[in-house]
């Protein structure tokens, strides 16, 4: 179950019918939903990543029409409206939309509850209320559906859907019945706003998800592609079917979006601008190629497309003689490092880029990790000029036979690959002890020095183990070199 | 073996330092003397909070080869850091003022101070400067400063940190302090007594940067070095400085001051001049004894204030007195009812001044028997009152002693092991679900998680991080958090006590708090009087007000009719709803055993149902005794010990009072010394550990003493080990005879209104919720039975409290109670009272009211849900209705009011009608088509009721499913004590769960109470039963439970084996036509809102 935090605890955003069936409810503290149903697996909800994924979804559903708008907070937030006005008919009328529509939502493993009406609040109720999962209404059949919903089933705010419950109105229909005059001096106007546009009395306009594009077409494809050439080759067809309309109009394309739908209902786009409005089929494809060229990760998928769509966003009066257009805009990168990486990576794969970053230890060998290269250089702390730190450090500290004069002192000589080397001069020892939380046995703690050889080598040397405190017979290591 | 080199650790920083030391003051003192350090300095971070626990620790010593510095760790805002150590009391007195300044200017928990100040303190302080990581001419500066300032008194400190750069760090400190004139001293910065505690260091670390172990990266210490060293070890690491370990030693012996210094001075207000304390004492109480003894003080009492002036006299208790006495006689002034207890409480004096009410020479309660003399403690009076007005009480408090004068005690809030294990865990990493579960497993306070516990969870005790978790919680537990301010121990000095001790302001305004605690209060002997809050007081002095003023009738807590059989008789039927302290289910099943027919009865029922008595299986015995006493007039058999080793009856004289069981933590405490010959320091010992037994565990240490002090007089090991394990029952419940005899008066005088006039009792108790077990439905609906008339709320009929009414003729009593507004939820007082002011004659029209007394519309609609709009003639839904509309026809007359709560957002600007029309203001003013509302039936009614005010005087929601429950074969509540039924018999009933109860003392038993139209069931769920069922008994609100019935004399229950969850069913109430349409339920919650929750005790 999901929780989101409020006074006194967590409360439960969301569950799953196992938790229903244990007897956990929405709005409930999680405290007491721990107290009946024993164990839980609970998550922090995360309202907003919720709200991502239904404008994801909803950009998906862009495929059918291009209004779509998600549902807000007042209409539950878990849904959306298609306006399929002249768009059912490309798929073979209503019915077989909402089949489509549904089996594709079920092949997310999104259970499905969908209603064609005239009026967006009729769909609302519909879906929420009617006992069918998919209910089609013809026009000017709102009042008959409606009636026998319950009042809540109008999109109305708790408090007067409370009040009216409360009233004795439970059904739609006894508000349709009774006068409306007494109901205005009531209820705000939010009630008798509602009724009207369930019933189609006043008009109810949807905020789209993306402004509906003045020129749009798109293909759905019998085999999903994911070639880039095979891309480049729908995007130019679909662009060949706007010439036509844009030719009409006198227009040419200063902004285009192409769409790319995936079978797994993610939705990847790709913005063009130009500089100068146009209609060359070949430059737009071209354009198309190198954007494609610099994204590779929108091409990297499993699944591959199976609809395109290409939209003007935006179009601009343009003169039947146009010359070509020699340059274009759009590809100036400041960052000329992400660009290298960039590059780097599609020669040599994705993985092979890395750069080193720091990690917060007081262990010399955990304080910095190898990650894939990103964009940004990780911010590294300033260094402290009282502790020293070797330039070399070996990637695994090598044993050395040392000799010291006391078990806690500096080594006075050491032997470490075959040479030895007399001690001159020593500064130490800074203490480390190991990380106790990673490990059941106790880690020793390590003394590290930093010793000079008569020869003039700096090491960086640590003897390992608390002489007496933690073991009688320490053990020495050379770590690192300086200079 | 000669000791080299003297060394004293001066910058020790403990637990008291919250989430940054780790290690409590008491393992610092110890490991400081086992090590043999010269002194040891506590200082904590801006606070005195850990002195005084170490203080405590270090006087146990016999040898106190140690020395033990008071300090503090002064943190400026800008970051300086300084060690104050006092030379002397004053030196000590003006570091508390400095805290207390800078923590009243701060917010809770932190404390201002900068560096003038500092400055402004220095003089006598011994101070120790302690360098930040980077060494800047900014602090150079300041330290030179400081070293000009307190010549001689300023050191630098120097710590060995291993970071690799001591030696060149600890050259640059000594040139430092050459320079700026103060000398190096030699520290190891102390974090933790031992280097195993540097795990725990860390996890107090994340838990206070709010990170996990894995994140903390460089917030953690490196090693684990910040631990007590050896003398010998300190010369080592400080060879080339020897100086500087010697500066600690002077340092140590420049300071003279000691916590024992604090000698306290009971305020003087109270006493007039040119008068002694005593004397004072004396003549209040022969002029208080005068007014108790209207007929002439009986030479009994007169016996006995002798010797308990006496007693007063020779350890110096009348200040005391007399300033409880001071409270109390100001609260009387002010008409709050108080009443004191404790160990002092019980005297004849305090009952001459009004203090308590028990007649002692009723009672037979000695004051000698609860002041021990040699207990060198101040004595020790509790003050209840009542709890609306105990504000009062205190700011009368701080106004007669001055807020630097008077404080609040705080409460150390200790790591309890369900928070350790969270804490702990989620500084580990490990997610919330795992760390719930193991904190689940832990009930007690401070248990040891044992690994069947773990299992139980479904973890994996050896699973390393998890291990980890447990040992590290374990090790927390009992770690202080924060502090927080006691529910009402006051601390009254007669010098400033902001000289004392540094006092900050509390979470709630206009509350002032020390930094000490209880105990540290009795380890230093300063004297606190209790200022506590007692719902039932309330309730008894609202019953008096009725008394007067309805039946002419005038009484006092002392003056009610002692002894009256017939509360008695009450009493013994376990008819005790609302009644103080016996109206739980335990209570109820001990009166009609137990029969009390005397008042020390009543002492012993106080004191027999608590979780101490019956842990201790004290219950069955005594009242198998007390049945054979009655019955054939048996006496009980003492143990006595051996003829050599004293008297025989020497235990009867201790346990004649409770048949030989004992009962009152006072009788553990008289075993001790006369049984097993404690001494009284060691019986005091016992008591304290039993208070704190369980987080403290150093009960076992008195066990072998107590047994083997018994045996070896004489005493059967049996009888012995019985004892003790009775005393060890008591744990920290363990209730003192006086305390119990408080309680008891408080009883009696609740039984005897409630036996006498329970229409009274009823509107009392009502108007003083929320208190004791019982909610405004069940005590509603016990008035009712008992033959109470109940009116309903009502806009032309009610006040905000519930009051008294003519009752209708032919009614049992003569007033009925009318229910009052603040049974509604959701109203505002102000609001309502304004209302009941511009009534008059009496409202015609909702619009009318909505005109007159300019009621929010929020507040209209929330009087029609509940109903109260019946004498307009309206309905609720019809009142809703008409309410509704006043926005629209602009009756309403809007005031500004205080906005409160959002729905108050429809308050507009005045707009109401011409004053001129109001009067004439009629229906038909504003025609408006004709809406029929469908009646409403009577079952939502009690839906809508039980909404509004969680309770119906219409009827019983579970009357509506008789027919149906019938038809299942369920019986009523009542059948059950019927002659039909008949025990062990297999029955079915049903009800609404009033309450559902997992006492920790039942090993895992649920009881439910269950409530239809005619009674309570009360329902034993068995452990097995209650897994198999689990989440029906948890969750139900309407259940229906088949199981065996069970009756022992008036106590009956049914034994339950069968559950159905009927809780659904709740939902029909409000419709009865179903919303077939409804194809998946949107929301679910609609049948959960129905009725009021149950109580849940778990």
């Amino acid at each position: 179950m999901l929780v989101v935090d409020g006074p006194g605890g967590g409360r439960i955003a969301a569950l799953n019918d196992e938790a229903e069936k244990a007897g956990a409810a929405i709005g409930e503290p999680l405290a007491d939903a721990r107290a009946k149903a024993g164990f839980l697996q609970v998550r922090p909800a995360e309202s907003e990543a919720d709200t991502a994924a239904l404008h994801r979804l909803a950009l998906w559903a862009t495929r059918y029409t291009p209004t779509v708008a998600p549902w807000g907070e007042q209409d539950g937030a878990d849904g959306f409206f298609l306006d399929i006005t002249g768009a059912a008919h490309l798929f073979g009328g209503e019915e077989k939309l909402l089949g489509d529509l549904h089996d594709r939502l079920s092949a997310f493993g999104l259970p499905s509850r969908l209603a064609i009406a005239e009026t967006p609040g009729a769909a609302w109720a519909l879906t929420r209320f009617h006992r069918e999962p998919h209910k089609i209404i013809g026009a000017d059949t709102e009042l008959f559906a409606l009636s026998a919903l319950p009042i809540k089933a109008l999109r109305l705010s708790p408090e007067t859907a409370t009040a009216l419950q409360r009233l004795g109105f439970k059904r739609v229909g006894a508000l349709c019945e009774a006068p409306r005059a007494p109901l205005a001096a009531r209820f705000e106007t939010e009630l008798l706003r509602r009724l009207d546009q369930a019933l189609g009395r006043m008009a109810e306009p949807l905020a789209p998800i993306v402004p509906p594009p003045v020129y749009y077409s798109l293909r759905y494809l019998l085999e999903p592609i994911g070639a880039q050439e095979a891309v480049v080759s729908v995007a130019k067809r679909l662009m060949q079917d706007l010439v036509y309309a844009l030719t009409r109009d006198g227009v040419g394309a200063r902004a285009l979006r192409l769409s790319l739908y995936r079978v797994n209902g993610l939705v990847s786009q790709i913005e063009i601008a130009l500089t100068r409005p146009t209609r060359d089929v070949a430059h737009v494809g071209k354009l198309i190629d190198l954007k494609l060229e610099r994204l590779p990760d929108m091409l990297e998928s499993d699944f591959g497309f199976e609809t395109l769509g290409l939209a003007v966003t935006l179009a601009e009066r343009m003169e039947p003689a146009q010359a070509e257009i020699a340059a274009f805009a759009g590809d100036d990168d400041p960052e000329c490092t992400a660009a290298l990486i960039d590059r780097l990576r599609q020669r040599l794969g994705p993985r092979s880029v890395r750069r080193l970053a720091p990690v917060e230890s007081h262990i010399p060998e955990r304080a910095e990790v190898m990650t894939a290269a990103a964009c940004t250089a990780p911010a590294w702390p300033q260094p402290d000029d009282t502790q020293m730190r070797p330039l070399l450090l070996l990637p695994r500290a090598e044993p050395a036979d040392v000799t010291a004069l006391v078990p806690e002192g500096p080594p006075q000589r050491f032997r470490w690959r075959g040479v030895t080397y007399a001690v001159s001069g020593a500064q130490g020892p800074e203490r480390i002890a190991g990380e106790w939380w990673r490990t059941q046995t106790e880690v020793p703690t390590r003394d590290y020095y930093v010793v000079e050889s008569d020869a003039g080598h700096r090491f960086w040397i640590y003897r390992e183990g608390l002489y007496d405190r933690e073991t009688t017979s320490p053990r020495w290591f050379v770590h690192g070199l300086f200079g | 073996m000669t000791r080299v080199t003297p060394y004293a650790e001066l910058a020790v920083t403990t637990n008291f330092s919250f989430l940054r030391g780790a290690s409590h003051p008491q393992e610092m003192v110890t490991r400081a003397e086992t090590l043999g350090l010269a002194a040891i300095g506590i200082a904590d971070r801006n606070s005195f909070a850990g002195v005084v626990r170490a203080y405590d620790e270090w006087r146990k010593r016999e040898r106190k080869e140690l020395k033990l510095l008071v300090g503090t760790r002064l943190i400026t805002t800008d970051g300086f850091e300084v060690l104050a150590y006092p030379t002397d009391r004053e030196a000590y007195g003006r570091l508390c003022q400095l805290l207390t300044k800078g923590n009243r200017a701060a917010e809770k928990g932190e404390c201002h101070i900068g560096f003038d100040d500092i400055l402004a303190v220095s003089p006598k302080q011994q101070l120790i400067v302690m360098p930040p990581e980077k060494l800047t001419s900014a602090f150079a500066e300041r330290l030179a400063t400081l070293a000009r300032t307190a010549p001689d008194a300023t050191s630098l400190a120097g710590a060995y940190r291993y970071r690799g750069d001591e030696a060149r760090r600890l050259g640059l400190l000594h040139e430092l302090s050459v320079q700026a004139g103060a000398p190096l001293i030699a520290v190891n910065d102390v974090h933790y007594h031992a280097p195993e505690r540097r795990a725990l260091a860390d996890v107090v670390t994340c838990i206070r940067e709010k990170c996990t172990i894995m994140e903390a990266g460089l917030r953690l210490a490196a090693n684990a070095e910040r631990h007590l060293k050896s003398p010998d070890e300190m010369a080592r690491l400080f060879k080339d400085y020897p100086e500087a370990i010697a500066r600690g030693v002077a340092i140590a012996n420049a300071c003279h001051f000691s916590l024992d210094q604090l000698s306290y001075e009971y305020p003087d207000e109270p006493v007039p001049p040119g008068k002694t304390a005593q004397q004072h004492l004396e003549d209040l109480t022969w002029e208080g004894a005068r007014i108790r003894y209207p007929s002439g003080i009986p030479d009994d009492v007169r016996t006995r204030l002798a010797n308990e002036f006496a007693l007063i006299a020779k350890l110096k208790y009348a200040h005391y007195f007399l300033t409880v006495h001071d409270v109390v006689r100001e609260a009387r002034r002010r008409g709050i009812l108080c009443q004191g207890r404790g160990s002092a409480a019980n005297s004849a004096v305090c009952y001459c001044l009004g203090v308590t009410s028990i007649d002692p020479n009723q009672s037979n309660l000695l004051f000698a028997r609860f002041i021990s003399e040699r207990r060198n403690e101040p004595p020790d009076i509790d003050v209840d009152f009542e709890h609306e007005r105990r504000e009062e009480v205190i700011q009368y408090i701080y106004g007669r002693y001055g807020r630097h004068r008077a404080a609040i005690c705080a409460t150390v809030i200790h790591y309890r092991s369900r928070r350790a294990i969270r804490e702990v865990g989620k500084a580990l990493g490990l997610t919330p679900d795992v760390t719930a579960a193991l904190a689940k497993t832990v009930w007690g306070y401070g248990d040891e998680m044992p690994d069947a516990h773990i299992r139980q969870a479904g973890l994996d005790p050896h699973n390393p991080t998890i291990r980890q978790a447990v040992d590290l919680a374990n090790e927390i537990t009992g770690f202080p958090r924060h502090l927080s301010q006691h529910v009402g121990g006051f601390v009254l000095t007669r010098g400033r006590l902001d000289e004392t001790v540094p006092i900050s302001n509390a979470a709630m305004e206009d509350r002032t708090v020390i930094e000490w605690d209880k105990d540290d209060i009795d380890t230093l002997s300063l004297m606190k009087v209790d200022v506590l809050a007692l719902g039932m007081l309330s309730c008894i002095r609202r019953g008096f007000d009725l008394l007067r003023e309805h039946y002419k009738k005038d009484y006092e807590l002392a003056t009610l009719r002692a002894e009256d059989p017939a509360v008695y008789e009450m009493l013994s039927r376990a008819d005790s709803v609302g009644v103080f302290q016996v109206e739980s289910r335990a209570q109820m099943s001990m009166l009609p055993r137990l029969k009390p027919h005397t008042f020390y009865d009543l002492v012993i029922e106080v004191a027999i149902v608590r979780p101490g008595p019956i842990q201790g299986d004290m219950v069955h015995p005594y009242l198998r005794r007390r049945d054979r006493l009655r019955e054939f007039g048996e006496e009980p058999h003492y143990p006595s010990p051996s003829p050599a080793h004293g008297k025989a009856d020497e235990l009867k004289e201790v346990l004649k009072r409770t048949l030989g069981v004992p009962l009152f933590q006072e009788q553990a405490m008289q075993i001790a010394i006369e049984a097993a010959k404690f001494t009284p320091d060691e019986a005091d010992g016992l008591r304290r550990a039993m208070a704190t037994f369980r987080h403290n565990g150093n009960v076992h240490v008195f066990r072998d003493k107590f047994i083997t002090g018994m045996t070896r007089r004489g005493y059967d090991r049996t009888f012995a080990e019985n004892c003790f394990g009775q005393i060890e029952g008591f744990g920290e419940y363990g209730f003192p005879e006086s305390h119990a005899a408080s309680f008891a008066l408080l009883v009696y005088a609740s039984a005897w209104i409630k036996c006498h006039y329970p229409e009274v009792f009823c509107a009392a108790i009502l108007n003083s919720q929320p208190m004791g077990f019982y909610q405004p439905a069940q005590l509603v609906r016990d008035a009712r039975q008992h033959g109470v008339e109940v009116r309903p709320v009502d806009v032309n009929f009610s006040d905000w409290d519930c009051t008294l009414e003519q009752a209708s003729d032919g009614g049992k009593y003569p007033t009925a109670v009318r229910l009052g507004f603040r049974e509604v939820s959701g109203l505002r007082e102000e609001e309502l009272k304004l209302l009941v002011a511009a009534r008059g004659n009496g409202y015609a029209s909702i619009e009318r009211m909505a005109a007159i007394a300019g009621v929010s519309r929020f507040t209209i609609e929330r009087l029609a849900e509940a109903d109260a709009f019946r004498s307009m003639g309206l309905d609720r839904r019809a009142a809703l209705w008409t309410a509704r509309r006043l926005d629209a026809i602009g009756v309403r007359r809007t005031r500004p009011v205080q906005k409160k709560t959002e729905t108050d957002k429809v308050t507009v600007p005045d707009q109401g009608l011409l004053p001129l029309l109001t009067p004439h203001l009629d229906d038909a003013l504003f025609p408006e088509p004709a809406v029929t509302l469908p009646q409403m039936p009577l079952s939502e009614h009690v839906a809508e009721d039980y909404m509004a005010t969680g309770f119906s005087l219409k009827a019983h929601p579970v009357s509506f499913f008789r027919d149906k429950l019938a038809r299942m074969g369920i019986v009523t509540n009542i059948a059950l004590s019927g002659e039909s039924l008949k025990n062990d018999q297999r029955v079915t009933v049903a009800g609404l769960v009033l309450i559902r109860q997992m006492p920790g003392t039942a090993n895992g038993v649920v009881f439910m109470t269950l409530e239809d139209e005619t009674g309570i069931a009360n329902v034993i769920v068995w452990p097995k039963v209650f897994t198999r069922n689990r989440r029906t008994v948890m969750t139900s609100r309407f259940i229906a439970v088949r199981g065996k019935l069970q009756r022992v004399g008036l106590v009956i229950h049914v034994v339950a084996e069968q559950f159905i969850d009927l809780t659904a069913e709740l939902a029909r109430l409000r419709d009865d036509e179903p919303l077939d349409v409804d194809a998946r339920p949107i929301a679910t919650s609609s049948s959960a809102t129905v009725l009021q929750k149950s109580r849940d005790f778990h």
